[in-house]
Order: structure tokens, then C-alpha cells, then sequence
């Protein structure tokens, strides 16, 4: 029974005290390189009895070419077989030791992780199978065919859904012929023309050691950490870096698209290019979003779309960070009926928070929740985990955690002002509506 | 994503596993004390980090509700953001958002709960709040008109547009019979017309009492803190009288039901569903956790039997799992849900399942899947061992439906307790045709041309 779906925010490893000593990292990250030359983050931590592994290449769906899919459907076929073990053997090697092992692709990386138990009894084995996954898959053909099938019908599943299905246009859109204007799914065409080769070209071309980074975090010593990664990504060639991500285009000129759809409530996405993780107004803007259509029950976004005219169950806004820049983007619901009141006044709360800004109070109010809530943005070692991961994969400064709250401290009205001239004011922006057919064509 | 208020999705895949064998074999242990207004507070100290997180519950939700009334509870749960004389409208949530909290409420079929994730020294300000509203509300009609056209789009969202949602509405509507959980605790369509503030006001004074509610504290707090502070904001608050919960129970021999269900989709799927006990309503006790453990030898891993025949061996599914809830008021489900690989029929996976059943029926499980499920059972249990929020959430069910937090422990040592002979005999007993419900989602074509059209570039731009 899922009560709750929202994963929760509890600092399980530190101590009070650490947080309390402001000179001391918040987060303990060691780091080094293995001698063929894979990035291996390690994060102690020793009160919980499990260990959490995860292996990131530069292999997303960016990585697709014309392929949309291949990213994605590579990393799901490690675990169909390896040279040793049948798809049966390697779940039941997982199960058997209660391992968690879970493989796939976003638009930045393919990631592959592993959660077991901290014991040798479990973890060795768990080990064993996974670094068999990683450095020596099979890739079946019966499995490429059977894997594109399941494929198919994870995209069909995602296109019945008037949400599934606007999310799809926004990016085709808004990036047009750059690798981000597909999801990591694919589309059904491409998916079908996938063949093994293609497979095993991506496999040989980016699952290799300058491409790879690998974040250990739990309960494991110096020792057994290093002989861990040895194991695991010792065995991977050295190979080349991927190609950078190319820089995406701005549109030209605004893009409103109605898609017609069977559906009593339109799906609305809208928004422009964002920013990357290492954007200057990174922070900045993640005020400015709390603000405008970030905070849950108190953005601005919310108040005007959903408390003060009952148009809609969900609204929010976000700047979606990536490797190059990723989208800003609204996202809401509402009655076909209602679907043009609410676009004017979604318009309308963008145009005035372009135009004039935050007040002072709300944005002392939005750096209170931030700063307040940050304790609880770290939870267990599976959220440290993927906290760590984000540092490593995208580069940022070892001391990011410790260093949050005070950047979004410095944050002045000023300054959001700024970051949100240069990214929001004048751009054009892609408006997709999912709606039915009649209310489409009726504009 | 942000939910202010949610039914949560009554056929998510192993949910009940996941919560159930999250927080078990380290002797959990919660400390209580019942006021003398009749509201109890369930402690657990956890000093790892400053943090907390405080659940009120309230025994009420759409298993209480008469028909024409249904999804009052959870019109309810929204309004319950909408101020007091004490606090306006937006006011909670604005203090809320200020001292570094999160919050959100969750309304189901035998409960309905709100929660604020705080820093260790905010637990204050939540109970001021909390008390306030507890019998406070405002309850205008202005704010009501606006929050039920939320609600309406609510369940557009969940379950008028989303093929999947609908078809298990459909299908609980059918599957249980004599039992009120055949209502969505979203509501009817019809009910959300039609019911009025008045009628909310009603079912907030009948319901929203000390004596019907109870508080779960989980974090870096002392309990005799956490009591008095209750003490001082909740102290006050008068006991009502409240409604006697009557017994209900499910029809011996519902006997075999069929929905067939043709909608706008592009993907089939198929669930098949047994009335089975839970561990409130068994007679015999062990059944529950024999379910359970005949669910996890079916569908609880990539090792289990159904995705290693029915997906990987046969081909015959592209995705399956089991939902079974041993935790509610009166009897539950015990539902298989699958989506047919692509090209095969729902009828040749409806038989395939079938036989993975009846093999289940005649031959005994082996005893090295018995002892992986029993370990598995453990393991998840440690992992989740750091999740304050689930400690609290599966301590709020099982004290909602009329159990408590000492069975956290007792699930892990029952399962234990299995045997393969019980679970060939719950699979007899329980997965046979009257206690059967079968749903079909068929897809109606769909104007596959247009969307894919739409995809590549938008047919239609203005």
C-alpha cells in the first residue's frame, strides 16, 4: 500500500554534531582514480548495515544518435546473460542475497545500481554477479528482441496518458533536432529498428573507464572499498571520453501546439531553455523558482491557478538541470473547458514575475524553507548516494552540500531580478496542449 | 511531485511488502500515552539526525462513507487547508513552508492523515496548528466551491484519463461486494456534484475528535516532550461522541465476476483479483502471512516465477506484479496485475497465469524458494530501516485499521512460521472461481495516425 509516494528527507547518518560543526563536511567524500583511470567516490557510512553502489557512464540517451532508445534498452540487456551466467542465474544470484540491482538510461547517463547488504556473505556474491554484468554481457539476441518489445509497450503506456504525451511534444519542440528532444524510452519506429550490432557498438563505445564514475556509500572499509571497485570497473578498457553534448539552440520563435487526444481533462506543458548544474544563476533561480511555481501550497503559480480559481489539481514550475541546458518548464492539468483560462492566467502570474519580481518577504519566506528544509533533503544512504552521484557525474565542487545553504543565504531580490531577465524575459516559449479534438480545433 | 492531498493508488506492486517488512527485527519499539480526551501518541526516538516527522490520523476515510457521500472524507482533507478563526486562509502552510518544513495529507479507505517533516525543535509549532484545526476548521462555503473543482480535476487526472486508473476503479467496484471499499475514496463523479458544505461540516464534526484520531512522532525527540507538549495543545480538546464502527464482512461465496473494459488506450492489461482475509478479519491467523509469502514466491523479484516464466521464458508478459494489502479493517484483495507482452493476447496470459496457479495448488513450494522469500523478507526490512517516514506510515495503518506497532515484529516472525504446506493450502483455498474477479482493459482504436503525427511536430498549430 503506497501511502506515500514522496521519498523523505532524513539526514540518517550524521550526527547532530556534525551538523552542528560547520567546519566539517557534511558529507565525508573520499576520492581517487583507478589506475585505468575510473573516478571511484567513496562515502563511509556505518550505521546502516548495506551498501549502496552506483556506476555512472556519459552514456544517456544524448548518447542515442539516431537510435532513440538504444541507451536505454543496452543498459536494461546487462542482466540477460553474461558469459558465465543465464538471465535465470543472475536473478537468482541477486535474489538470493537479497540484492537490489537496477539498470537504465536518463538524457545525461546510463546508471546501474546496486544495493545489498553489507555483510560478506551477501555483498560477495551480489559483487561478483554485478561486475559480471558490467564487464561481461552477452547481449542476446533473443533478449534485444524481447527487451524492444517491452520497450514498445512502455512507450504506448506513456502515450495514453494526456501527460505522457504532452511531456513528449514539449521536448521534440523545444529542442528540435538536439539529442534532448527525445526521452530516454524512445519513440516506438526507432526502438523497432534497434538491432543487436547497435547494441553492442554503444556497449563497446561507452562503457569504458574514461567514461565512467563510481560512487560507493555504506558500510564498507578503505580496504574492501578499494578492492570493490577493483572488481568492478578494474577490468573495463581505458577507452575515450564521450563527446561533449552539444549546446542546444534557442527557439527562434514561440511554438503553440494543440494535440489532439481522447481525454475529458488537457495536459499543458510549457516553458524554454533552463540552465545547466553549473549555471551562475543557479541558485538564484532556485529561489526565484520556489517563488514563482516551485513551492508546494504557497507558489505563486499555485495560489493563482489552483486556490484562487479551482482550475487545476496540479501545477508546478522547474528548472530541470543537465549536462548542457535543460528545460524551465510548467506543467499542469485542467478541464478542456478551462484550458484557455487557465493558459492566460499561468500567462499572466510569468508575465508580472518577469516583470516585477519577488518582494522582499517572499524572498526571505522561500530561503527560510530552503535553508530549513535542507536537513531533510539528505535521507538515507540511498538519497546521500544519489547526492554524491550528482557531484561526481557533473563535476561539481566537492564541498556543493556544505556550501547550499550559504549560497542560497547570499540570494537578494536583485539578483533573482537579474537571473530571471536574462533566462524568461522575451523568450519565446513552447505551449503544448493535449486536449480533445474538438475543443483543439475550436482553439 | 507534489501532492496536497492524495489517494494513494490502491494497486501500486508489492506496496504492501515494501511498508510491511520495512522496520521489523530490530524490535521496534514505540512508547505511548493516551490522553484523557482519549488521543493516543505513539513515540519512537530516533537521535541519528535533527529531524522529524509528525503524523495526525483520523479513523475516517471512504470505507465510512454512505453512497451519495463518497470522496467526503477526502473533500475533507483538502478543505482542511483552508484556515481557521485562528490561522486564514493559507496561513498553516505559510508557517509551515517558513520554518523549513514539509507537509502533505493522504486520505484512504480506512484512514485519513496529515503530516509535517520538521526540524527536531518545530514539533511546537505542528501541534499548535494541528489542535487548532483539529476542531476549528472554517469550513466556508466560498473556499469549498473553489477546492471540489480541484477535487473534480483530481480525479480526472487519476482516474477518468489515466487508462489504468479507470480499469482498477472498474475492477474494485466489482471485486469487493459486500465490503464499502467497492467505493473509489476519491468519490463517484455524481457524489462530486453533489455534496455540499453542509454535508462537510457534518462529517467534520462526527469524525475530527480526540478520541478518534491518534498522533505518530518519529525522530530526534524525547517521548515525555513529545507528551507533554500534547498534553498542552491537545489536552484541551473536548471528546465527542463518535459513531460505533460496525463489523462488516464479505459474502462467503461472492462468486466468479467478469469486467470487460473498452476505452481509449493504446495498451491491454489484465488484473485478477481473490477475496482473501487480512490479518484483522482471518479466522485462522496464519493465512495472511502464507498470502504474503505466496505473492513474494510469484512476483517478488526477478528470480520469482512469474517474471522468470511468464516474461522472460514465455514472453508472454511485458510487466506483472501482485498486490495484496494484509492490513485493513475487513477483508482485502489479493490481485495479480499484468500487461501482455506485445502481440499476445490477454487471453493467453489470463491462461498462463492460471497455470502458475494450479501448480501452486499441487505441488508444494521448494524449500529454497520458502527460505529466499524469509530472507528477502529481512533484508528489505534493514534496507528500509533508515525511513523514518515509513516507520510512521506503517505504524499509522496498522493502529487505523485496529491493530498496532507490536506487529511489526510479529509479521517478521510469522512469516518466519510459514510453511510450503500452508501456502499450497491458502492457494487452494482462497484462488479458486467464487472468490474469483477478472478485469479485462481492452483498447478502443485510437486514432494511432493523429498522435503519432502530433508527436513528430504537433498536427495542429496555432
Amino acid at each position: 500500500m503506497s501511502v506515500k509516494l514522496i521519498r523523505f528527507l532524513f539526514l540518517v547518518l550524521f550526527s547532530c554534531s556534525i551538523l552542528a560543526a560547520e567546519n566539517k563536511a557534511l558529507v565525508p567524500i573520499h576520492e581517487w582514480q583507478t589506475d585505468n583511470g575510473v573516478r571511484v567516490v567513496w562515502v563511509p557510512l556505518i550505521e546502516q548495515p548495506i551498501v549502496d553502489i552506483q556506476l555512472l557512464f556519459h552514456a544517456g540517451s544524448a548518447k542515442d544518435g539516431a537510435a532513440f532508445g538504444l541507451a536505454n534498452l543496452t543498459a536494461n540487456l546487462l542482466a540477460e546473460g553474461s558469459t558465465k551466467l543465464s538471465a535465470d542465474k543472475i536473478a537468482d544470484n541477486f535474489d538470493n542475497v537479497s540484492a537490489v540491482y537496477n539498470a537504465g538510461a536518463s538524457q545525461d547517463a546510463t546508471i546501474l545500481s546496486l544495493r545489498s547488504l553489507s555483510k560478506d556473505d551477501y555483498l560477495n556474491p551480489a559483487l561478483s554477479t554485478f561486475a559480471a554484468i558490467i564487464n561481461e554481457p552477452t547481449l542476446p539476441q533473443q533478449s534485444v528482441a524481447r527487451l524492444k518489445n517491452e520497450a514498445m509497450q512502455a512507450i504506448a503506456s506513456d502515450e495514453q496518458s494526456p501527460d505522457g504525451m504532452a511531456i513528449r511534444v514539449f521536448y521534440k519542440n523545444l529542442y528540435g533536432t538536439h539529442p534532448y528532444a527525445h526521452r530516454p524510452l524512445g519513440d516506438k519506429n526507432t526502438v523497432q529498428a534497434i538491432q543487436r550490432q547497435d547494441v553492442e557498438r554503444f556497449y563497446k563505445q561507452y562503457y569504458n573507464a574514461s567514461n565512467a564514475v563510481l560512487v560507493i556509500v555504506g558500510d564498507v572499509d578503505e580496504a574492501k572499498v578499494h578492492s570493490i571497485a577493483q572488481q568492478l570497473v578494474g577490468p573495463l578498457p581505458k577507452g575515450q571520453k564521450a563527446a561533449a553534448i552539444p549546446t542546444p539552440t534557442p527557439l527562434a520563435a514561440a511554438k503553440n501546439i494543440t494535440v489532439p487526444f481522447p481525454t475529458t481533462q488537457a495536459s499543458i506543458r510549457m516553458g524554454t531553455l533552463g540552465i545547466t548544474y553549473n549555471d551562475p544563476d543557479f541558485y538564484a533561480l532556485a529561489v526565484g523558482n520556489y517563488i514563482f511555481g516551485g513551492g508546494m501550497l504557497t507558489s505563486r503559480l499555485f495560489q493563482n491557478v489552483r486556490e484562487k480559481q479551482g482550475l487545476t489539481y496540479s501545477i508546478k514550475s522547474a528548472f530541470v538541470p543537465l549536462q548542457v541546458q535543460g528545460p524551465f518548464a510548467i506543467g499542469l492539468q485542467t478541464q478542456n473547458s478551462t484550458r484557455t483560462q487557465a493558459l492566460q492566467t499561468v500567462n499572466t502570474t510569468l508575465a508580472d514575475f518577469i516583470a516585477k519580481g519577488p518582494s522582499q518577504s517572499e524572498l526571505i519566506a522561500a530561503q527560510k524553507n530552503i535553508i530549513g528544509s535542507f536537513p531533510l533533503t539528505l535521507s538515507g544512504n540511498d538519497s546521500i548516494s544519489s547526492a554524491v552521484a550528482l557531484i561526481a557525474f557533473y563535476n561539481l565542487p566537492v564541498d556543493y552540500l556544505d556550501q547550499y545553504r550559504s549560497h542560497i543565504a547570499a540570494i537578494t531580490v536583485a539578483d533573482i531580478n537579474k537571473a530571471i531577465a536574462t533566462r524568461l524575459k522575451g523568450k519565446p516559449l513552447v505551449t503544448v496542449v493535449v486536449t480533445e479534438k474538438d475543443k483543439a480545433t475550436n482553439g | 511531485m507534489f501532492d496536497l492531498s492524495f489517494k494513494p493508488l490502491r494497486m501500486g506492486v508489492y506496496c504492501t511488502l515494501l511498508l510491511l517488512s520495512s522496520s521489523i527485527f530490530a524490535q521496534t519499539t514505540f512508547q505511548q500515552k493516551t490522553l484523557a480526551n482519549g488521543l493516543t501518541i505513539y513515540v519512537k526516538e530516533d537521535h541519528r539526525a535533527p529531524v522529524l516527522i509528525t503524523e495526525v490520523w483520523y479513523k475516517v476515510g471512504s470505507s465510512y462513507e454512505p453512497t451519495g457521500d463518497t470522496g467526503i472524507s477526502h473533500l475533507l482533507e483538502h478543505m482542511m487547508f483552508k484556515g481557521t478563526p485562528n490561522y486564514g486562509l493559507g496561513e498553516f502552510s505559510r508557517l509551515i513552508a517558513e520554518n523549513g518544513g514539509q507537509e502533505n495529507a493522504f486520505t484512504y479507505d480506512d484512514f485519513t492523515g496529515y503530516y509535517q517533516e520538521l526540524a527536531a525543535d518545530k514539533l511546537p509549532l505542528s501541534f499548535q496548528l494541528e489542535a487548532d484545526r483539529m476542531r476549528h476548521l472554517n469550513l466556508k462555503a466560498a473556499d469549498f466551491n473553489e477546492e471540489v473543482k480541484v477535487v473534480r480535476e483530481e480525479r480526472r487526472w487519476r482516474t477518468d484519463n489515466d487508462p489504468q486508473g479507470k480499469m482498477t476503479e472498474q475492477f474494485l467496484s466489482q471485486a469487493y461486494v459486500a465490503l464499502p471499499y467497492h467505493n473509489p475514496t476519491v468519490g463517484w463523479p455524481a457524489d462530486l456534484q453533489n455534496i455540499t458544505v453542509g454535508d462537510l461540516r457534518a462529517w467534520y464534526q462526527r469524525w475530527y475528535a480526540p478520541n478518534n484520531a491518534f498522533i505518530v512522532v518519529v525522530g530526534d525527540v524525547k517521548a515525555n516532550d513529545v507528551f507533554n507538549l500534547a498534553q498542552k495543545y491537545f489536552g484541551p480538546l473536548k471528546p465527542m461522541t463518535v459513531p460505533l464502527a460496525k463489523p462488516q464482512q464479505e459474502l462467503a461465496n461472492p462468486g466468479a465476476r467478469r469486467i470487460n473494459l473498452s476505452i481509449p488506450a493504446q495498451v491491454p492489461s489484465l488484473m485478477i483479483g481473490y477475496n482473501v482475509p487480512t490479518v484483522i478479519s482471518a479466522k485462522n491467523s496464519i493465512d495472511p502471512y502464507a498470502l504474503d509469502v505466496l505473492s513474494n514466491i510469484l512476483a517478488g523479484g526477478d528470480s520469482a516465477r512469474l517474471p522468470q516464466n511468464l516474461v522472460r521464458h514465455q514472453e508472454l508478459a511485458s510487466g506483472i506484479g501482485i498486490n495484496y494489502e494484509l492490513y485493513k479493517r475487513f477483508s482485502s484483495l489479493f490481485v495479480i496485475e499484468a500487461v501482455p507482452q506485445k502481440g499476445v493476447s490477454t487471453e493467453a496470459l489470463e491462461k498462463a497465469i492460471r497455470a502458475q496457479i494450479k501448480l501452486l495448488q499441487q505441488k508444494p513450494v521448494s524449500a529454497a524458494e520458502l527460505a529466499k522469500v524469509k530472507r528477502n523478507v529481512i533484508a528489505d526490512n534493514i534496507y528500509q530501516q533508515d525511513s523514518i517516514e515509513d516507520l510512521a506510515q506503517t505504524v499509522g495503518i496498522l493502529t487505523a485499521v485496529g491493530s498496532d506497532w507490536r506487529e511489526i515484529d510479529n509479521y517478521v516472525e510469522k512469516v518466519q512460521k510459514v510453511t510450503p504446506l500452508d501456502v499450497q493450502r491458502v492457494a487452494q483455498q482462497y484462488l479458486v472461481p467464487t472468490q474469483e474477479t477478472v478485469g479485462i482493459l481492452t483498447p478502443l482504436p485510437w486514432n494511432a495516425a493523429a498522435a503519432a503525427q502530433s508527436s513528430n511536430g504537433g498536427s495542429y498549430v496555432r
